[in-house]
């Protein structure tokens, strides 16, 4: 058979043609591995996964496994470089950062990118049925108390001031998911929004839910009584002293209360949560090491000791903190004292980083009676407090000066390597002065109280990307 | 090649008219001058008729009806023509010789193959004997130096690995830099190298600009690499065996670190470590200890490859087949590639129909350690850190535990491994009708695939530093398994005819769909603590949660595109390229692109008026062109969606994170180049060479727009900046020395690109980490603090402040543009010399200009860590008021230090450039007397070596590294020599 060229030509043409018309969705590729807004959240359910991608960046360095975790001590006179450091956070120890300092900036970043998907879930928590009555409250609750923490911390660390009216400034409060480059918000205005977060948090917390949100075995969450703790830090910083102490004694009072000198040990050598523990955050194998930065158990290696002018304020032999928190190394360095306190039940580092617990409730209930003219009451909390601690303690009666004075060592004392002791020094107007371990490889030993560091550097590339705040650094920097 | 030449050629003649009137009958045999067969396919043309035929299977022709004045002319490409009188002969055999000159002349620009001097775009090609037995497993590693403009930089001496490759600068700065690798059709993943055979290449062209990579437009942004694979030739079937075997050895240390002694007086200076305790009998103990961890951790390592090839076939069908076996040890202990590679080539043609089939397989192991990073369980950067009065093992043999808490280097190395398995299959398929009623209308379609798949296998064993780190401390076992597999499929209507005997056109409209996907999955479990150091021994329980992932993305991209070719009476030669394309990786608005190339070029040694000048000039042409390419490799497939994963989980409960935001904007980014050039050859064609300049700009480049870390994100991509890169490219080569059958020949390429930032967006500079990208300079420039040596009377570092006054404080304000990674200048030169069947080629590569970070450095002569080792220089250290070094003071006593150790300054910055004896090769073809009485074709052997010596300045192994600065852990170059045979049945 013979086919003459044109037709043979045409139905070439058509056929592709017809190749060409089959294949005009052949771009429309959507992904399979990951989610969009079209399908990530279809039910109130899903939204339960999402706050669970919100509790994990509390895992990270940017949050409790260094940033507010171990770091405010690594800067403070609590730690004493070791030689066997990497160095790794050397410019924020010896307070060298300026304001492109790579740590800072990514301690800037992660509470941000937490609340970014906390106002998310916000906006659409209001949108789905409830798979269960109370549902709506359990998940609302608890993202508006994240919101609350999260930009708490970040005016910790980089606010102007911690006073509840102050007109300093604190951070951008953000309560919307956007683009946006938004100035920095005065201190007040950043309390006005934790304040009213926390509230409406323990309304929907202690409201009815479709079922509690921790349990006697896991308190990885945050309830009524984590958000009522989280309240009586805030306002304690705040200096709002009336709110700091009702939200510790409501957590004292809600059942909650200082674990016993035989459960103490417990808490961190077998995560226990005892009656103490108020809020943690769980570290599964493969999470990381929430205080690895400081002894990295796997490997043996000591980063920072603690430093003899913490060793030398705790009763070494009474006192159940001191062999609950040190103990000495096993091979290599003999004779030198490691931090144990986070070795954790496998002894390996692996440990929950414990948030809020109800020492820290008494040390703020305290303090807040003594700084209202409640004297008698504030010693009796701490005389409370002590008296479980350490064997044998004889209660004392202390006034005024002398009264904040212990109070502030209790609390160094208690809270060491809890995310304290850098925020309480700026507090108590304290400068930094390390004793003589404070040696090679640290390279600087003291920090005036008054010194702009402090308080940190907005971040070099949040200036350069945000020129709303570019004029809006810190001192010094 | 041949055959698809003598149809385009037969074609030719076909459209001329046969008008004489003759009467004798002259027929005959063509060999070849190199094997002495027969040569099918050899045109012969009666000079100033047109009349001609061409010679059939064994080289046989006949012509009838021709006068005896006439003329015959014998042409083939790639090989000299020849015009012989017929006279009174009836019978006339001719012997052709190979043209090296003309042989260049035919390149593969993509799917089609067209005459380099007359395409007016720029294109390079590398030829087999470049790439024939190179003892480098990775082809791109290969082409340093061999091609102006293609910068190669390999920061790694790992058997296998790839080179980073740039064409004419760095064009993007958010997507990649490489460019498009194409093997016979199929766009092939990049980067994954070690499982093809440069052996069974026949040769690389590099496609440089819009034009003359138009077929490839929408990915051509960075230049198109197109490997042509070794077709079969007609004729008797040749079987060719080569082996080669030689040894690799690493080059010398120039970063030389403290001997015992001097290091334990240095650690005992400051104190606080281990050795403070220890009494003058255990430290003089120690002192005689030098172990010299370079020496624990290198060997000498044995490369060693069989290869073998059959090819042949007749006028209608030929083949190629090949097998290879390659071992190459590294020149680090147990580190090593081996190869395993088959090809597969077949084509036949019938009346109207052309049908080809390519198939490469490769399947390689590797077995790698970690280089080129700062972490301490990288037995590479023992040799700098580890103390020398450390051993590896301790009197009971058994591995030391170092002091310091450094891992053992070699307990690391010995006891875990990484393994690579590459699967890699490249399948081609086309089909070629010419539609016999209309002539030059033909229609192809060809269908291809690439499929490479790693397999990886990751044993940490619980004994060393790099298994405790794992979750139950107990060990890690990692396997994962990645495909790539990529699908094109391109149908094209072709059209080419010759108007009024002077007007040529090649016209074509091309459709095109490819396809990619990815997909990965990836298992590691802990635990290992029986006895079983594999998947075996995996315990899963609550302290040893294993991790698992998979992962899957594709991305599709649709063309449209054409392009016409016009030529006029062989002087004037055009060529327009057009193209539509849509990319599954944009937003549903910003999908589609168009592309467009225009080149012009003219033949001056064809012109009339030329004529008179030939006899000085014998070729001469100037071109130029200009048009866009696109660039969408390496954003990522769904660059443009707001993303969420449920990756986080949280108290063994899945978690989704929000983890990009929408970005609709996204779009095409777009290279504009121009390019003008030209081409000579002078003194009866003993120099030519090329000159081109060319002007890249990158238009709509995509930039990381930095966000208000307030959003949750760092920077989303747009199409907001711009950035320009200008060069010159020279390739010269030139027969020096042909006398009595001694010949000397010369070739060199240099290239200089200037890359510069115009636009960026927001701000004029984006600073990351060590670079700056800002307007007015290179991208990816050092951004350092400049380093104004030691205060001599207290010690202290000083640094440079923007006014020109010295500090001891570090600051960031005073941090400058310091020089760029990226060299800008760069070439290649080679000698070769020949005398009766010995060759001996001398090439050395080298760039110049280029200033590179070496990280290396600042880990050992950072005095805080006194407590592992430290460069040698550290001695020069300051130490009285008075001293003149270049070494600050070392802290030695407690308290407040002013002027800590700093690395971002220009101390740390070093001059990158060197120039390389990148490869040595004498070889003997034996001469034909007394191959065949062995009855051999051919006998060749030869020695060979690479990288034996290099010249540089740079403190550390070698200075050649891919991203322009040395983070740790190199691996460096291998120096190899090597001898072997190659013999032709």
């Amino acid at each position: 058979m013979k086919v003459d060229g044109m037709r043979v030509s045409k139905y070439i043409v058509t056929m592709i043609g017809a190749l060409m018309l089959s294949c005009s969705n052949f771009t429309d590729i959507e992904p399979t591995h990951s989610l969009t807004p079209n399908n990530a959240f279809k039910t109130m359910d899903d939204l339960e996964l999402h706050l669970n991608g919100i509790y994990s960046g509390f895992q990270s360095t940017g949050y409790f496994a260094l940033a507010y975790g171990t770091l405010p001590d690594i800067m403070s006179d609590n730690l004493a470089e070791n030689v066997e450091s990497l160095g790794s956070y050397r410019s924020l120890s010896d307070w060298l950062y300026v304001s492109n300092d790579g740590s800072i900036s990514g301690i800037w970043a992660t509470p941000y990118n937490m609340l970014n998907d906390c106002n998310i879930l916000l906006s659409n928590v209001d949108n789905f049925k409830e798979t269960t009555a109370g549902q709506r409250n359990r998940l609302k609750g608890q993202a508006l108390a994240i919101r609350a923490i999260t930009h708490f911390d970040l005016l910790r660390y980089f606010g102007q001031s911690y006073d509840r009216n102050s007109t300093a400034l604190g951070v951008p409060v953000k309560t919307v998911s956007n683009l946006d480059k938004p100035k920095r918000n005065t201190v007040k205005e950043v309390y006005d929004q934790i304040y009213a977060d926390l509230n409406q948090a323990k309304t929907l917390l202690s409201g009815s839910l479709d079922h509690s949100v921790n349990t006697t075995t896991d308190r990885s969450r945050l309830d009524a009584t984590g958000a009522a703790a989280v309240f009586a830090r805030v306002a304690y910083y705040a200096k709002d002293y009336a709110t700091a102490a009702s939200n510790a004694s409501s957590v004292i009072n809600g059942g909650f209360g200082l674990a016993s000198r035989t459960d103490f040990p417990t808490i961190w050598s077998a995560d226990a949560i005892t009656n103490e523990v108020i809020w943690y955050i769980k570290f599964f194998p493969g999470d990381g090491y929430a205080a690895g930065d400081v002894y990295f158990a796997v490997n043996n290696r000591v980063s920072y000791n603690p430093s003899q002018s913490l060793l030398s304020i705790y009763d070494v032999i009474n006192d159940i903190r001191y062999s609950s928190y040190f103990s000495s190394s096993t091979a290599n360095r003999p004779g030198q004292l490691i931090v144990s306190k986070y070795l954790g039940p496998t002894n390996d580092g692996l440990v929950n980083w414990k948030a809020f617990r109800v020492g820290e409730m008494y040390l703020i209930l305290a303090e807040s009676k003594a700084r209202t003219n409640q004297e008698p009451s504030a010693m009796a909390d701490l005389n409370t407090l002590r008296g479980t601690r350490i064997l044998g303690y004889v209660n004392q009666n202390l006034t005024g000066a002398a009264l904040l004075t212990a109070i502030s060592v209790e609390r160094r004392k208690e809270l060491f390597l809890e995310g304290h002791r850098w925020f309480d020094l700026r507090m108590n107007g304290q400068g930094i002065t390390r004793g003589g371990d404070c040696k090679a490889p640290a390279t600087n030993c003291s920090l005036p109280f008054n010194n702009f560091r402090f308080i940190w550097p907005i971040p070099q590339d949040e200036m350069k990307a945000n020129p709303n705040i570019a004029t809006q650094q810190n001192d010094g920097y | 090649m041949r055959i698809r030449l003598y149809l385009i050629l037969s074609f030719l003649f076909q459209v001329v008219t046969l008008t004489v009137a003759q009467d004798i009958t002259v027929s005959g045999k063509v060999i070849s001058q190199e094997d002495k067969q027969g040569m099918p396919g050899i045109n012969i043309v009666v000079k100033g008729t047109g009349t001609g035929t061409v010679t059939d299977i064994t080289g046989a022709y006949k012509v009838t009806g021709i006068s005896s004045d006439a003329v015959l002319i014998f042409s083939f490409v790639g090989f000299e023509s020849q015009e012989i009188k017929v006279g009174k002969r009836s019978v006339i055999d001719v012997i052709m010789k190979p043209d090296f000159k003309q042989l260049e002349e035919i390149v593969v620009t993509g799917y089609r193959e067209e005459s380099r001097r007359e395409l007016p775009g720029s294109v390079a090609v590398v030829k087999s004997d470049k790439l024939q037995n190179s003892p480098i497993a990775s082809f791109d590693q290969v082409l340093q130096g061999r091609v102006p403009g293609m910068l190669v930089s390999s920061g790694s001496g790992q058997p296998g690995a790839a080179a980073n490759v740039t064409i004419r600068g760095i064009k993007s700065l958010s997507g990649s830099n490489g460019p498009l690798y194409v093997m016979d059709g199929v766009p092939i993943a990049s980067g994954v190298f070690n499982t093809l055979n440069p052996n069974d290449f026949e040769s690389i062209t590099v496609l440089k600009d819009a034009t003359a990579a138009a077929l490839y437009g929408s990915r051509g942004a960075n230049g198109v690499v197109v490997i042509t694979s070794k077709k079969g030739k007609a004729g008797e079937t040749q079987v060719t065996y080569n082996f080669q075997y030689g040894i690799s050895y690493a080059p010398q240390n120039r970063l030389q670190v403290m001997n015992s002694t001097q290091k334990i007086d240095f650690e005992l200076l400051t104190g606080g470590t281990p050795l403070s305790t220890y009494t003058g009998a255990e430290l003089s103990r120690l002192k005689k200890i030098n172990t010299n961890w370079q020496d624990v951790l290198f060997r000498e390592a044995v490369t060693a490859q069989h290869d073998l090839s059959v090819q042949g076939g007749n006028d209608k069908t030929t083949f190629f087949i090949s097998g290879n076996y390659t071992t190459q040890e590294g020149t680090v202990n147990n580190t090593g590639l081996q190869r395993y590679t088959a090809k597969f080539n077949l084509q036949h043609e019938a009346s109207h129909f052309r049908v080809g089939f390519n198939s490469t397989l490769g399947y390689s192991k590797n077995q790698t350690t970690f280089e080129g990073n700062s972490y301490i369980g990288s037995p590479l950067n023992a040799v700098r850190w580890t103390n020398p009065y450390e051993t590896p093992f301790d009197a009971n043999g058994i591995y030391t535990k170092i002091r310091s808490g450094q891992p053992n280097a070699l307990q690391e190395l010995l006891e875990n491994h990484i393994r690579h398995n590459d699967i890699k299959g490249i399948v081609n398929a086309y089909a070629e009708y010419f539609i016999p009623s209309i002539q030059g209308l033909s229609i192809k379609t060809s269908w291809g695939t690439d499929f490479s798949q790693r397999n990886t296998d990751q044993y940490f064993d619980k004994t060393t530093y790099t298994g405790q780190q794992t979750p139950g401390q107990a060990g890690s076992q990692t396997r994962a398994s990645a495909y790539n597999v990529n699908f094109v499929g391109t149908t094209s209507v072709n059209y080419r005819t010759t108007l009024k005997d002077v007007h040529e056109i090649f016209a074509s409209a091309y459709y095109e769909l490819v396809y990619n996907q990815n997909q990965s999955f990836n298992f590691t479990g802990y635990g290992i603590t029986g006895n079983l150091k594999n998947d075996g021994g995996i315990t899963v329980g609550n302290t040893y949660l294993p991790v698992l992932g998979g992962n899957e993305t594709s991305s599709a991209i649709q063309s449209y595109f054409s392009e016409v070719n016009y030529g006029y009476k062989k002087k004037y030669f055009a060529k327009a390229g057009f193209r539509s394309d849509a990319s599954s990786r944009f937003g549903k608005d910003k999908r589609h692109a168009n592309f467009y190339s225009l080149g012009l070029n003219w033949k001056v040694t064809e012109e009339e008026f030329f004529k008179n000048f030939t006899h000085k000039v014998d070729f001469l042409r100037v071109y130029a062109n200009i048009g866009t390419s696109g660039n969408q490799s390496g954003i990522g497939d769904f660059g443009s969606l707001s993303l969420y994963q449920q990756g986080a989980s949280y108290d063994g409960s899945a978690g989704i994170v929000q983890v990009q935001p929408e970005n609709p904007n996204l779009g095409w980014e777009t290279v504009r180049s121009f390019n003008v050039g030209i081409e000579y050859a002078v003194l009866k064609n003993r120099i030519s060479g090329t000159i081109e300049f060319y002007n890249n700009t990158t238009l709509d480049m995509l930039l990381p727009t930095q966000l208000s870390r307030t959003s949750g994100f760092s920077s989303i991509t747009q199409n907001v900046g711009r950035m320009s890169n200008n060069g010159i490219e020279i390739d010269i080569s030139a027969n020096v020395l042909k006398i009595q059958g001694f010949e000397w020949n010369v070739n060199a390429n240099f290239t200089y690109n200037k890359n510069e930032i115009l636009k960026l967006v927001d701000t004029n500079e984006i600073v990351n980490g060590l670079t700056i990208t800002k307007v007015g300079y290179p991208a990816l420039t050092n951004y350092v603090v400049p380093y104004a040596g030691v205060n001599p009377a207290n010690g202290d570092a000083l640094y440079r402040k923007k006014d020109g006054s010295l500090t001891n404080q570090f600051s960031s304000d005073d941090l400058i543009p310091y020089g760029t990674r990226f060299a800008p200048y760069f070439g290649g030169f080679t000698n070769s010399f020949s005398y009766k069947g010995i060759d001996l080629s001398i090439f050395f590569s080298w760039v110049s200009g280029n200033k590179v970070y070496n990280n290396d450095r600042t880990n050992v002569e950072n005095p805080t860590y006194y407590a592992d080792n430290l460069a040698v220089s550290m001695l020069r250290a300051w130490k009285q008021p008075g001293d003149i070094t270049d070494v600050p003071r070392v802290q030695t006593t407690t308290g407040l230090t002013t002027n800590p150790f700093q690395s971002q300054t220009t101390r740390f910055i070093e001059d990158g450039s060197f120039l390389r004896l990148r490869n040595v090769m004498l070889s003997y073809n034996l001469p034909a007397k007394w191959t065949s009485k062995a009855k051999f074709r051919s006998v060749r052997i030869y020695v060979q070596g690479q990288n034996l010596w290099t010249w540089f300045k740079f403190q550390g192994w070698d200075p050649e590294l891919a991203s322009g600065t040395l983070t740790g852990a190199q691996y460096p170059a291998l120096r190899t020599v090597m001898g072997g045979i190659n013999i032709g049945f």
